[in-house]
């Protein structure tokens, strides 16, 4: 079991992660909880390339986490346009208001 | 929920989290699980493509390529469907500096462009990247000069193949190395010059219409 001085780089992203997630629950706005997702998404890109940093570098994790990327990006266009279709058919995009209105 | 709920969970979620970073082996150790499996037979293998990211993305996980290409074809599948017709925004009204720079620029932004799609094989870039420099560009003409100045750059009736370009280049090139290797998505060693060639036309299909994806997922969303 090593120090958590050593292993920094790896407790910076889930610390962005554990960001990520209080913006997802914490606020009732749904474009800040899409964002909350992206937050949580590049943590996770972070920390798998973060730990491809050897003594020669290897560039396999950024293989990896290209084919991440774009589906975050896919996801993302998708959940705006719901968000459109949402705003357009009751006028808010407030979650507890949309509660009710349900 | 509340926010005192929310920082609470929070914290709550944090504390395994750290603690299970405390217990990965070291940041800059070989014995990270990440490079203890399937990586060290990457690094083994004679990558015939030049680069080892390349052939990583094209050729020992060609096939996750190909899901990631589907993946963004669904997400343009999807934002039409749920297209909604409505009255037109009112036609923007740019300044002259930024009419200025943004005509100024564009014809860098487009060569640079296609210059990642096309190098993406041996440097970094690619053709998602270059997909991505191009659709913005097309976003940044869209949202300076209106819709209607970006939309008579999609080509008309050759738009569905255009768009499926990514999947459809994945495909073509999958069936020309059944053909030549026995493999599905293999890559001929013995004919360098259509290895080169499918790699390079990869690129150039998943840039294209991924370029032509994003750019038809902005004016789909803009209400028209």
């Amino acid at each position: 079991m090593t120090t958590l001085a050593g292993n920094l780089d790896y407790v910076a992203t889930m610390l962005l992660f554990v960001i990520g997630v209080w913006t997802l629950v914490s606020d009732p706005n749904l474009i800040k909880k899409v964002m909350g997702l992206n937050i949580m998404e590049t943590a996770v890109f972070a920390f798998i390339v973060t730990s491809g940093a050897l003594e020669p570098p290897s560039p396999i994790p950024h293989a990896l986490v290209l084919t991440g990327i774009v589906v975050a990006v896919s996801t993302t266009a998708v959940a705006l346009a719901l968000l459109l279709r949402v705003h357009r058919e009751f006028g808010t995009l407030d979650l507890d208001e949309l509660r009710d209105l349900w | 929920m509340n926010r005192p709920l929310a920082t609470a969970f929070a914290t709550g979620l944090a504390i395994p989290l750290v603690a299970a970073m405390a217990a990965l082996p070291r940041h800059g150790s070989p014995d990270q699980p990440i490079h203890t499996h399937v990586a060290a037979q990457y690094h083994a293998w004679p990558h015939e493509l030049g680069n080892l990211v390349t052939a990583v993305l094209l050729d020992y996980r060609g096939m996750d390529t190909f899901g990631e290409v589907v993946v963004i074809f669904a997400a343009l599948m999807v934002v039409l469907v749920l297209r909604h017709k409505e009255e037109p925004l009112p036609s923007p009204d740019p300044s002259p500096i930024v009419a200025f720079i943004v005509r100024l620029v564009t014809p860098f932004i487009a060569l640079f462009g296609f210059h990642v799609i096309l190098v993406g094989h041996v440097a970094p870039g690619g053709g998602l990247q270059g997909a991505a420099i191009l659709g913005g560009l097309v976003l940044l003409n869209g949202v300076v000069f209106g819709p209607d100045h970006v939309r008579s750059l999609h080509p008309g009736r050759a738009l569905p193949w255009l768009q499926g370009a990514g999947p459809l280049a994945f495909l073509a090139a999958g069936v020309v190395g059944a053909v030549t290797t026995g493999f599905a998505l293999g890559y001929p060693t013995h004919l360098p010059l259509l290895q080169e060639a499918m790699v390079v036309g990869i690129e150039l299909g998943i840039g294209i219409g991924g370029a032509l994806i994003f750019s038809r997922i902005y004016l789909a969303m803009e209400g028209a």
